[in-house]
């Protein structure tokens, strides 16, 4: 094993010098690799429904789906509004309400120009199916002899109290109408905007050229066309388009410029709900988290110049990580591989192995150059020390990724390939583009600095001239020794002793802390809450709030029931057994149910309307011929509704239940005691009935799903990525004592993170969950670095206490600084609105810096203690440190 | 919300399979021609017409119902009346399903634009009489399904020839018979309230007859298709017997299949009242007179 390591080590350093004379070639094949890799991030997809998680096969999906090919989807806009005179009855509310509705209705006749809008947003707009509102709302007036159909307000006559009033006496004598149109304050009311989003058909438009004599299939199908019935003849299933978030996003901001007019703006407060208006707090979410990913670049790039002091040790680094990422992202597009929000993690993902991978060549090369190597041999040397364990890491995290990939889960794949390409690629950016780089400029540590010559040398000498006054104020009032790590050699030198003489304290210490947190770690709930993702005070939590507490609620879930025969719907003890349940869960969960609505209330309500609006008989008929009579009225009147609601031969309907928001764990109560209450319900008829199924479905069972999908894969993940790391380390260090002496301080950052969550209650959440593997991946990294410069020296010294001080010396250096480095830019992520993110920032960061701390302190007091001698024979191990630096 | 009922089955049967003295004249005389022809096919007309509807797909190069299609089957009667004879009575009966036997339609159609309809609904199960009132200027009515399948009244309304303009498109042969093809694209007011951007449609250049529609959404796509069959000669006059609409986007056809059609039957006025539609002894006497008229 030691020679084959020693072998493999040797080979790395002859990589830079093998590269050498083909640099230019390197370098043009990264250049242009980039660019055209880079062209493709404009057409970046990001796919972020909940069902993109889940594998097509999963049980929720298909009931999803099977629900949607039955009722078709509702994806629209509910944009709810306050009126600031706190009356959405007012005369003056109903008024513009009702100019409001009138532009929306006819967007086509405004002029988007005088709107501050553009034409190609403005199209968008035609995506608007219907818009009902308390303006156009119609309701039956019945009489004994009549029934008329009239609008809640009169269309034209103008707004007087008179008329206020009476509509609001209409409305609230409306079946079904409060909570969906107004709060029961009164202060809220609601645009229900249709859109064809998601059901929009791909179908070619017409060619001004139509071929009018051509005969298709259906031209030769009609032929003699007999209306037969044959069960195995092919469906042509028409595709519909998948709407883009830009598509939203145009949407809502030409929406925006008509109910922001001054007018509107005046009278109504507006908090828009659906795709379209949580597109807008996700790309205002993605903007100010690349926001903050660009600072931490900026600081990264800050504390790398401070740290090593010449400009190439931090451009070319930087060149080599963004490179990695812009090939991983660049390649995704073009392979039209849509991404989600996990894409922000691969890239940190990314960003931490790069520079890590960077940081450790750059300082062993400028170790060396200060020991008066000249570049080539320094350059050579530093990928001898640095090259194995770079390889190691590599391997390790994509084997932990793959393990992700494997997993099979819809985003999950992605996520797990994509990061481990995108490891990889820092790993051959690292070995063959760095050394490339560096020949053509590279750091002269100790060089006097002298004038610039040529053009480039003097734009360059202008162009850093601030952060060198920057080092003149740092030296001059001290700060040059914090910002450029001066204390941190000395620090290092105190650390092989400090840890010798406290082993027992260190590792006592260490464990308790793992035991409490291990502890911690088991109390963690999984708790995905979309509200609390978001920041008090950020626009979406106070539309959720809002529309949680005045209107019917912002989650809704469906109780989706097949008969498995014709007719069933229109049998009155089906029916009543709904209305049944569906009082049950109205009345049981009014906390979280706000509504409910189904087949019988449609029933209960036509019967009302037919007997002259009498309140009594809003009631189902006992007599099945008088509720299909019932039907064969609505299906007549509204064919299209009647499809969303039951169908065909009336074997399947479902039940629509909106509720307020809550957390998965309320939710997966919630659905265990509403299934006791479905069972219960239907349990009668299931005689009459033998096939019936109740199933529950919607987008909260599928966030129950992925929430459990979710935490199933953490702990299968992260028991595959603890095998394998405890494998390689063992491998690396040619011996399983010493393999599964390593682990330890490899699984305390993670457990550390959980721990601190668990003992203070902070629930984990579907992107809070994601964070173990980034960690592990990261505090392996160092520890691989550790542990392979450790193993390194005890053979070449055959001396305990030396190899560690060697080790603490040579990479405690560059692994305080990746450490410092990317706790910083994780910390930066601390300060988003969207608190899934801000989650992973602070807990990240923490974990970085625990790893760091079991690295120079934990690893070397259990070595210490432990005294494992990874295979090399006759080491000395019962020497204490000396304080000093390195020999 | 029960527009529809202005209009009866025969109405959209005959606006469809009108026949036009075609010569050599334009596409908007054609289709002035047609809706004349449509409005004196209306009088005294006795028809039993049978709606399909169901999910279809395609087997060995033939369309089949992939289900058991919901058949609707429908009596109606129907006379002209008022100056000139411009104004509409119908009545009309479902015979099937059993559970919808007995429901009754009666609908006074005005020519006047200041005078509205007037439709009475009779539920049998429930014994009772509506008049729906829905008024002729309310321009947000959305065009509604007939009998819950894929025709809608916006497929079968007539008297609207302003409201379009036509273009010839070509003279075809189509299916073996000439063919002229028309292009129907609705004005700006009318657009607003319609669910097609255009219809083009082929019409039997010697039997006066539509053969073919194919009809564009709003965003300029064939959603929809219409295509007539089994064209007979009925009281020297040329009609298609089956009417099939397919909506190409949800795969879903519905089938018109007119069983028996008779015009200049002699209807009695009495059977286009209110009592015809609650008392059942006196509408099955004045039915089975126009059934033996017919036979």
């Amino acid at each position: 094993m030691n020679r084959m390591l020693n072998a493999m080590a040797l080979w790395f350093a002859r990589v830079p010098n093998v590269c050498r004379p083909y640099r230019y070639y390197i370098l043009a094949l990264a250049f242009i690799g980039s660019v055209g890799l880079g062209l493709g991030i404009r057409h970046l997809e990001v796919d972020q429904s909940i069902d993109a998680w889940l594998s097509d096969d999963n049980i929720a999906v298909q009931a999803l789906d099977d629900f949607r090919a039955q009722f078709g989807s509702d994806d629209g806009l509910f944009l709810v509004y306050r009126a600031k005179d706190g009356d959405v009855f007012s005369p003056k509310s109903l008024s513009l309400l009702r100019d409001l509705t009138d532009q929306i209705d006819n967007w086509d006749r405004l002029e988007p120009a005088a709107l501050g809008v553009q034409d190609a947003v403005w199209k968008d707009l035609d995506h608007i199916l219907r818009v009902q509102t308390l303006a156009n709302l119609r309701y039956q007036e019945n009489t004994p002899e009549a029934m008329v159909s009239r609008r809640l307000l009169p269309k034209d006559s103008e707004v007087s109290k008179e008329i206020a009033e009476a509509t609001r006496a209409r409305a609230l004598d409306q079946d079904n109408i409060a909570l969906q149109m107004f709060s029961e304050n009164q202060e809220f009311g609601a645009l229900v905007i249709t859109t064809d989003f998601g059901a929009e058909p791909v179908l070619d438009a017409a060619q001004g050229d139509l071929d009018l004599e051509a005969e298709d299939e259906f031209e030769l199908a009609f032929d003699d066309f007999a209306l037969e019935v044959d069960e195995t003849a092919i469906v042509q299933d028409v595709e519909f388009i998948e709407v883009q978030p830009q598509t939203y996003l145009a949407f809502i901001t030409a929406l925006k410029a008509i109910y922001n007019q001054d007018q509107f703006a005046d009278q109504f407060e507006f908090y828009p709900i659906g795709m379209a208006g949580m597109m807008e707090s996700s790309m205002d979410i993605m903007i100010q988290s690349g926001l903050l990913l660009g600072i931490g670049v900026v600081l990264l790039v800050v504390l790398l110049w401070t740290l090593f002091q010449t400009a190439a040790a931090v451009i070319w680094p930087v060149l080599c990580i963004v490179a990695s990422m812009v090939w991983v992202v660049g390649g995704m597009t073009w392979l039209g591989i849509p991404t989600s929000q996990l894409l922000a993690l691969s890239a940190m993902l990314v960003l931490a192995v790069g520079v890590a991978d960077c940081v450790h060549v750059m300082s062993e090369y400028l170790y060396y150059r200060r020991e008066e190597l000249n570049h080539e041999e320094a350059l050579s040397k530093s990928y001898e020390k640095t090259g194995v364990p770079i390889l190691l890491t590599t391997l390790t995290t994509m084997a932990g990724m793959g393990a992700i990939a494997f997993g099979g889960l819809g985003q999950f794949v992605v996520f797990g390939i994509t990061s481990a390409a995108g490891v990889f690629a820092a790993f051959v950016f690292t070995l063959f583009v760095l050394p490339s780089l560096l020949e053509l400029w590279h750091p002269n540590p100790g060089k006097e600095t002298t004038a610039p010559t040529s053009l480039v040398g003097k734009i360059w000498h202008i162009a850093t001239l601030p952060f060198r006054l920057l080092f003149i104020v740092f030296r001059k009032i001290g700060l040059s020794w914090l910002f450029t790590a001066a204390w941190l050699p000395p620090l290092l030198a105190r650390i092989p002793k400090f840890s010798f003489q406290f082993r027992g304290l260190i590792i006592i210490v260490f464990t308790l802390i793992f035991g409490i947190c291990l502890y911690g770690a088991s109390k963690v709930k999984i708790d995905s809450n979309l509200v609390d993702l978001f920041r008090e005070g950020t626009p979406l939590r106070i539309t959720y709030e809002i529309v949680d507490t005045h209107m019917a609620g912002t989650s809704s879930m469906e109780i989706m029931m097949d008969f498995y025969e014709e007719d069933a719907l229109s049998d009155p003890t089906v029916l009543q057994a709904i209305d049944r349940l569906q009082e049950v869960i109205e009345s049981k969960y009014s906390h979280l149910v706000t509504r409910t609505n189904s087949i019988a209330d449609l029933v209960k309500s036509m019967h009302k309307t037919m007997q002259d609006g009498d309140q009594n008989f809003y009631t189902i008929p006992d007599d099945q011929q008088a509720v299909s009579q019932l039907l064969y009225l609505f299906n007549s009147s509204a064919p299209e509704d009647r499809q969303a609601l039951v169908s065909d031969d009336y074997a399947r309907s479902h039940i629509s239940i909106q509720m307020r928001n809550a957390g998965s764990v309320e939710y997966a109560e919630l659905l265990a005691r509403m299934q006791q209450d479905i069972d219960a319900a239907f349990s009668g008829l299931s005689t009459k009935y033998e096939q019936q199924k109740i199933t529950v479905t919607g987008s909260v069972a599928l966030l129950m799903q992925l929430a459990d999908v979710i935490s199933n894969l953490q702990v299968k993940s992260l028991t595959i990525a603890i095998v394998i790391i405890s494998a390689f380390l063992m491998l690396a260090l040619g011996s399983f004592y010493g393999g599964m002496l390593a682990i330890i301080p490899n699984m305390l950052p993670s457990v550390f993170a959980f721990g601190l969550m668990g003992l203070f209650g902070i629930p984990l959440d579907t992107d809070t969950l994601m964070i173990a593997p980034l960690i592990i991946g990261i505090a392996v990294d160092d520890t691989i670095h550790f542990v392979t410069h450790y193993r390194m020296a005890l053979a070449k010294h055959g001396d305990l206490a030396r190899a560690i001080k060697e080790a603490v010396l040579q990479v405690g250096q560059a692994v305080t600084f990746t450490t410092l480095v990317l706790g910083i830019c994780f910390f930066m992520l601390t300060f988003s609105d969207y608190l899934g993110l801000a989650k992973v920032g602070f807990f990240g960061a923490l974990a970085i810096f625990v790893a760091l701390l079991c690295d120079l302190l934990f690893l070397p007091a259990l070595i210490y203690v432990f005294k494992p001698k990874f295979g090399v024979k006759d080491a000395i191990t019962d020497t204490a440190p000396v304080a000093g630096a390195s020999s | 919300m029960m527009s529809f009922l202005q209009n009866t089955a025969l109405g959209l049967f005959i606006a469809l399979m009108s026949m036009a003295a075609v010569q050599a004249q334009s596409a908007k005389d054609i289709m002035i021609m047609v809706d004349e022809r449509t409005r004196q096919q209306n009088d005294s007309s006795f028809t039993i017409l049978r709606i399909s509807t169901c999910k279809y797909g395609l087997k060995g190069s033939k369309v089949k119902c992939t289900k058991k299609p919901v058949v609707k089957k429908l009596e109606s009667a129907s006379i002209t009346v008022g100056q000139n004879g411009k104004d509409i009575q119908s009545i009309l009966f479902v015979r099937e399903p059993k559970s919808e036997r007995g429901v009754g339609m009666l609908s006074h159609t005005y020519d006047d634009p200041n005078k509205d309809n007037e439709t009475w609904l009779y539920l049998s199960a429930l014994g009772k009489v509506k008049r729906m009132v829905a008024s002729n200027s309310d321009d947000d009515s959305e065009p509604v399904s007939l009998f819950g399948s894929e025709f809608t009244t916006e497929d079968q309304e007539t008297g609207k020839i302003d409201e379009y303009e036509y273009t010839l498109l070509d003279t075809v042969t189509y299916k073996g018979r000439k063919a002229v093809v028309i292009e129907q694209v609705p004005n700006a007011s009318r657009a607003r309230k319609s669910r097609y951007s255009k219809s083009v449609m082929w019409i039997d250049q010697e039997r006066f007859l539509m053969l073919k529609a194919a009809l564009y959404d709003r965003k300029g796509r064939e959603t929809r298709r219409i295509f007539a069959n089994k064209i007979e000669k009925i009281n020297g006059i040329y009609l298609a017997r089956s009417v099939t609409l397919m909506n190409l986007v949800e795969s879903r056809l519905s089938n018109m299949a007119l069983l028996s059609i008779d015009f200049g039957v002699d209807i009695n006025p009495a059977l286009l009242t209110k009592r015809a539609l609650t008392d059942t002894t006196f509408r099955e006497k004045h039915l089975k007179s126009l059934r033996a008229q017919a036979n």
